[in-house]
């Protein structure tokens, strides 16, 4: 194998390099600042930084008109307007990320500059995942997103169950990781490559090769790992601690980020390289479809049944998330009926995956306008997130409970918000298909978005219709305003307008096809 | 199809084989006699103090790991100055020279977030 | 046609007002916030008239302006954001705003001493909003935005007085029924998708493609249909989703007589209405709409016999009443159905607000056991809440004589229901008397005979109802009971007004000097689909058996007259105990409550906290952590202290999951 590499790779991996060096320089501050300093300058340049990401994935995605998968040092990477829409996301999360941090964490008693140097590598991480074309890059990008986030979800120390919930995620991410590379090396043994498109190019030149016993045990051991990542049933287990556990700023973020990581990943492998022309799945409900249809099923009602008792509202999040993964499957097995390098059914994978896209941009902010109004709540390293702590603050921050009651009816559903026009969009495509099993997936879809409203509404309750048993303590914080704000005005547009940025989710799952 | 894999699995087999071949006659050839200081931790000849299974500080691991980053820093100059030459008959001298300093570079960093953060001081 | 009239007004102005009332309502005074909402409501019924008397002046069909914008639009797959007003809208328009603003000044005297009057006038101000793009929306997916906030508008109001738990738990019943019926909705709306798509047809929802494209859907029509009125059963309480109707009566009584008498609970039938198209493709579903009308109809009514809460009657017979629209539009009588909504606003409305000018009067005190002669200490109510009672019984003349026989003989007459409509007929009759028997002894209770209300010397005596709020203090003093402030009775006197002259507004046929019914005759070009439906044509026995179920229904509220104003009063009690298991299933509402609590609730409930508990934390914790976990433990504590034992756990999954699934490949 030959590697050959320019310069001009620099420009494609250009996002990343930004956000690690802002990272590096974030860190030094913390070291050469005053030590009575508040380290809020941090986060803000951070922010800056996240904010030059964004500005040049912007720059790229006009540029990259025409153009397409560029190829990058040597094949390892690629560029193409997939990965840089999924930059865009990372570049936000990083962005309110940060923007929310620098308060929370004074507030906590946890003012370290490493925040934001962690959520600046950590969006890196996420950004070169995405863009990697090979397996084994792919897996140090994965281990480049993880590591921060393990860090930071046991970044406020005294919080002896963040701290606990952190440990778990490192060692269960390890045997993730584990998994996922064992499938990696399963798929290599195959193939003879772990070039993605290598691969694809083995699976068409070989139609035997798809259905073998190795190749079947690489592709799912390679889910098993993914599917930890986003937390789809059973994988999801860590999900609830951890979630609840971590500061929750960097839940908002592991909720906005890692998940978008993960499914672009997913995506990637999944519908281009396993895709339905290369291994002849779908048609007979064969192959990966079925096992991605029982993940899907399993998934929604884990998370959604198990989130109904709960009172702590940061755990019933975190098994909503998992909920959302759920329907997040739908659109790829949705996709999954067609092939983007394909003539007839190309407009079908564009359908489904596009579908995944926007719901991840949507679920994005979404989760973020949520997570900024629960963040408030709380001091010296203790969150009170318990249901009835919410009780009559509904008239006590107007604002910050109108954001979160958008938020919770965004992650329901419920129209005109963002999150209601994602549904609607993938079940539609779903549906489109005019397939009864895809009919009955999308009824158990419908159904559990119907359970789903019970126990986000809930929480809307407690804001409005409750008397506040006792005082609970919650922060002003201009930052998480600012979140607000920015999450509020994304979730309202993507509901309202939804066409542009459907139409740049189109876009992007187009850049997948090879040609 | 599988020869090299046998190949393999022999290897395998006689080293599991020999090893545990020699164990055992050592075991069964050699004499026995414990006595004391036999037993007893071998600290270069000294008399040992304490128990060998004692705690150590925390500080060594935190050492040790920057040591293993650091150490890569060497391991990875070293291959790059043995093919260096060739780089600049390649005409990539100055490209290679600038990766690498980039490299260095960002060690360097680590280094001076890791010097102030004081995790090279002992207490 | 293109219009200039600012019809997004009608829709946004509400939405305004609930805006600046919701978030700076609290630093307002009375008279803003009264000032802010009543003109959110006033403006919008202001245009609402003018486009009415435009529409009728230049004879338009319809009304629109440009769309607001695209709110999607992909491939065959478009959705506008606009408003249209056409000739169905044009009435539902006057009737929501008309009505809501009646309403919201009755409010801002009924609600004036509440603590959250802020929140309260926003809320209803919501409501108007999201109940006007349910009627406006130009397409179904903007219908389905509206469906969803009215229903959320409603969740809130229902639990407005939220410190008692009582109202909290009706608020989430409602909510949770409706879930139900949007389900079907949500459903119906993806099986059109479905259809539009198998076909090669652009997949585009706005009503007016729909009903070009109605043909398509011939095979698909029946399932579509029916999923539809499971959306609308559940919005307009439809047997066997009408459990949450009579608990919504925790709500505010404003509440009641706008969203669960006049507007929202009718969104049924305006969607089965303004789904024409569909229905009349199909026998079997107009069939299933009609029969489920019926058995609503009279099991409704016959469930308003045991009440005692004055506000319960009235959400019984809300439903039954319900019951006889469905009957309308079931049969394809689309303009009787939605005549017999706009006279029952009028009427229901007025007893609604009669019943909550009671019950201010009396300080929450909702039991018609303990009210009576009240007519003498508060005239309008009393006049008023007679004459609602008089037209809702049917006495000839009045609105809801009109509407409701023409219902009846519509029903009779049809030929396309697969069950004969005298069936229908017949239950429409019983109902009708059982309505009149039980509004008549509703109106004796309340403002007949002598006042049993007066408080009792001796204090702590505990005479809560269970849905009232605040504190109860055992009654007022006949003495102290006043008329209400002019703010909340002359709404009454207008609605009143509307209730005896409603039915000028469509007289039927046989009617001298009115050849045709005017309503159906305006009506007309929204349901060129239903023309095709055959109704027997014999003015003969249309009077004849109007006169019949007129009589059947005097007579009955004749005798209620008898048994609870006249000589007869020990006669209740005497029958009550002759039939005592009849009258115990009725009191009990025929335990519908506890059947859905031990067939449904109880087993989601159950699921739900099986998956948690048993799956995540017996199983695992039990079998597969706890098992290894109590071995650990004996071993110490310190390694319980990082609950090793869960590590373990998720890693047992993350594994055993992976195996999980190649083992479920491979076997398949």
């Amino acid at each position: 194998m030959e590697i050959t590499f320019q310069a001009s790779d620099l420009w494609g991996i250009l996002p990343a390099l930004i956000l690690i060096a802002f990272a590096s320089v974030a860190a030094l501050m913390e070291v050469f600042a005053r030590p009575d300093q508040s380290r809020g300058f941090i986060a803000g340049f951070g922010a800056i930084g996240s904010l030059v990401a964004l500005a040049v994935s912007i720059w790229q995605w006009t540029g990259i008109e025409g153009a397409y998968q560029v190829p990058l040092f040597g094949k390892m990477l690629v560029m193409d307007a997939f990965s840089t829409f999924f930059n865009g996301i990372f570049a936000v999360g990083a962005l309110l990320a940060c923007l929310l941090g620098g308060r929370y964490l004074r507030e906590h008693k946890a003012d370290f500059g490493e925040y934001t140097a962690l959520v600046l590598f950590a969006a890196a991480g996420m950004g070169l995942m995405v863009q990697s074309r090979d397996l084994v890059v792919m897996f140090v990008n994965l281990e480049i997103m993880s590591i921060p986030i393990y860090v930071l979800s046991g970044f406020v120390r005294k919080n002896r169950r963040g701290a606990e919930s952190a440990l778990k995620y490192f060692l269960m991410g390890s045997v993730a990781s584990a998994v996922l590379l064992y499938g990696v090396a399963f798929l290599y043994g195959m193939t003879g490559s772990t070039d993605l498109v290598a691969m694809r190019e083995a699976f068409d030149a070989d139609k035997a090769l798809g259905t073998s016993l190795l190749v079947k045990v690489g592709m799912v051991f390679l889910l098993g790992g993914l599917a930890f990542k986003v937390a789809l049933a059973p994988f999801h287990l860590w999900t609830p601690d951890v979630y609840d556990g971590a500061p929750t700023p960097v839940t908002a973020f592991m909720a906005a980020g890692v998940k978008a990581a993960g499914f672009a990943v997913m995506v990637r492998v999944f519908a281009v390289t396993f895709g339905f022309d290369a291994l002849e799945f779908g048609a007979d409900g064969k192959g990966w479809v079925g096992l991605f249809y029982a993940l899907a099923v399993a998934t929604m009602f884990a998370g959604n049944l198990a989130a109904i008792p709960q009172v702590n509202v940061k755990r019933m999040l975190a098994y909503s998330s998992i909920a959302h993964a759920g329907y997040l499957l739908v659109g790829i097995i949705t996709g999954a009926f067609g092939d983007l390098g394909s003539a007839t059914s190309a407009a079908t994978a564009i359908g489904g995956n596009s579908a995944v896209l926007y719901y991840l941009l949507t679920y994005a902010f979404s989760t973020f306008l949520v997570l900024a109004a629960i963040s408030l709540f709380g001091k010296d390293g203790e969150e009170f997130v318990h249901i009835s702590d919410f009780a009559g603050f509904g008239f006590k921050r107007p604002f910050v409970a109108l954001a979160l009651t958008l938020g919770l009816l965004s992650l329901a559903g419920i129209p005109p918000l963002g999150g209601f026009f994602a549904k609607f969009y993938l079940f539609r495509e779903a549906m489109a298909l005019q397939k009864p099993e895809m009919v009955w997936l999308t009824l158990l879809a419908i159904v559990n978005s119907m359970i789903a409203l019970y126990y986000y509404l809930r929480v809307i309750v407690f804001l409005y219709m409750k008397e506040p048993t006792r005082e609970v303590p919650a922060f002003e914080s201009k930052g998480a305003v600012a979140v607000m704000i920015v999450a509020l005005a994304a979730v309202l547009l993507l509901g309202l307008f939804p066409d542009g940025y459907v139409e740049m989710a189109r876009r992007s799952v187009e850049s997948l096809a090879l040609r | 199809m599988h020869e090299q894999y046998v190949t393999l699995a022999t290897l395998a087999v006689v080293a599991v084989v020999l090893g545990g071949l020699i164990l055992i006659l050592n075991r069964i050839l050699g004499p026995q006699k414990w006595t004391k200081s036999k037993l007893d931790t071998f600290e270069t000849g000294n008399e040992p103090e304490g128990d060998a299974r004692h705690r150590f500080s925390i500080r060594f691991y935190l050492v040790a790991i920057l040591f293993i980053l650091f150490d890569i820093e060497a391991v990875f100059l070293f291959p790059w100055a043995v093919v260096y030459r060739e780089y600049i008959g390649a005409g990539l001298g100055l490209f290679m020279f600038m990766e690498m300093l980039v490299f260095v570079t960002i060690l360097g960093l680590g280094l001076a977030y890791v010097w102030r953060k004081g995790a090279l001081e002992w207490d | 046609m293109e219009t200039n009239l600012p019809i997004h007004l009608i829709v946004f102005l509400p939405l305004l007002g609930a805006a600046i009332n919701g978030l700076l309502g609290r630093r307002f005074s009375w008279t803003t916030i009264t000032a802010i909402a009543c003109m959110a409501s006033l403006v919008p019924f202001i245009l609402s008239v003018q486009a009415f008397f435009h529409m009728r002046e230049t004879g338009a069909e319809v009304l629109r302006q440009v769309p607001l914008f695209t709110w999607f639009a992909t491939g065959t797959f478009s959705v506008d954001l606009g408003f249209t007003i056409d000739r169905l809208t044009a009435i539902f328009c006057l009737n929501v705003t008309g009505i809501g603003f009646l309403i919201h000044m009755y409010s801002s005297a009924y609600m004036k001493e509440d603590e959250g009057y802020f929140k309260f006038m926003s809320y209803l101000n919501l409501f108007l909003f999201s109940m006007l793009m349910l009627i406006m929306g130009e397409n179904l997916l903007l219908m389905f935005v509206g469906w969803e906030g009215v229903g959320l508008c409603s969740y809130l109001l229902i639990g407005f007085w939220y410190t008692d738990h009582a109202n909290a738990d009706a608020g989430k019943k409602a909510f949770i029924t409706n879930r139900i019926g949007d389900f079907g909705f949500l459903l119906g709306m993806f099986f059109i998708l479905y259809a539009l798509n198998s076909q090669g047809l652009p997949m585009s929802l706005s009503f007016e493609d729909l009903q070009a494209n109605a043909g398509q859907f011939s095979e698909l029509a029946t399932i579509i249909g029916l999923l539809l009125f499971v959306g609308a059963a559940g919005k307009s309480a439809q047997v066997p989703l009408y459990v949450w109707l009579p608990d919504a009566m925790a709500g505010p009584t404003p509440v009641s007589a706008l969203i669960h008498a006049a507007t929202m609970v009718t969104a049924g039938i305006y969607m089965v209405a303004r789904m024409n198209f569909i229905y009349v493709q199909s026998p079997m579903a107009m069939t299933v709409v009609t029969a489920i009308g019926a058995i609503t109809a009279l099991f409704a009514a016959t469930m308003g016999f045991a009440q005692n809460d004055i506000k319960k009657v009235l959400a019984y017979s809300t439903v039954s009443q319900l019951g006889y629209m469905f009957m309308g539009v079931g049969v394809g009588a689309y303009a009787a159905g939605l005549f017999h909504v706009i006279t029952h606003a009028f009427f229901k409305a007025c007893l609604f607000l009669g019943s909550g000018s009671v019950i201010h009067a009396l300080h929450h005190e909702q039991d018609t056991r303990k009210m009576g002669g009240l007519l003498k200490k508060m005239p309008i109510t009393g006049w008023t809440f007679a004459l609602s009672t008089a037209a809702i019984a049917g006495l000839p003349l009045l609105s809801g004589f009109f509407s409701k026989d023409e219902i009846l003989w519509k029903v009779f007459s049809n030929q396309t229901t697969l069950i004969p409509g005298w069936v229908f007929w017949l239950v429409g009759v019983a109902g009708a008397m059982c309505t009149a028997f039980y509004m008549v002894r509703v109106y004796a209770l309340t403002f007949t005979g002598t006042y049993r209300g007066e408080p009792e010397e001796k204090h702590g005596h505990d005479a809560h109802g269970h849905d009232d709020h605040g504190h109860h203090h055992g009654g007022v003093k006949y003495d102290d009971i006043h008329e209400s402030p002019w703010t909340m009775t002359l709404p009454l006197v207008v609605l009143a007004f509307g209730a005896v002259f409603g039915g000028l507004l469509g007289l039927p046929h046989w009617m001298p000097g009115h050849p045709t019914n005017q309503f159906d005759h305006w009506l007309e070009p929204v349901f060129g689909a239903a023309h095709g439906l055959k109704f027997l044509d014999n003015t003969s026995l249309e009077l004849g058996l109007m006169a019949v179920s007129v009589g059947l229904a005097a007579l009955s509220a004749l005798v209620a007259w008898h048994m609870y104003a006249g000589k007869g009063k020990h006669l209740p009690g005497q029958i009550a105990e002759r039939i005592r298991p009849v009258y115990t299933l009725v009191f009990n509402k025929y335990y519908v409550d506890e059947l859905y609590a031990a067939v449904i609730v109880r087993p989601i409930k159950a699921f739900a906290r099986f998956s948690w508990r048993v799956i995540d934390d017996g199983l695992i914790d039990g079998v597969l952590v706890n098992g290894p976990a109590n071995l650990v433990h004996l071993t110490g504590r310190l390694v319980r202290l990082f609950t090793t034992g869960d590590v373990q756990r998720y890693a047992f999954f993350v594994l055993g999951g992976v195996w999980l699934l190649v083992v479920v490949w491979l076997a398949e």
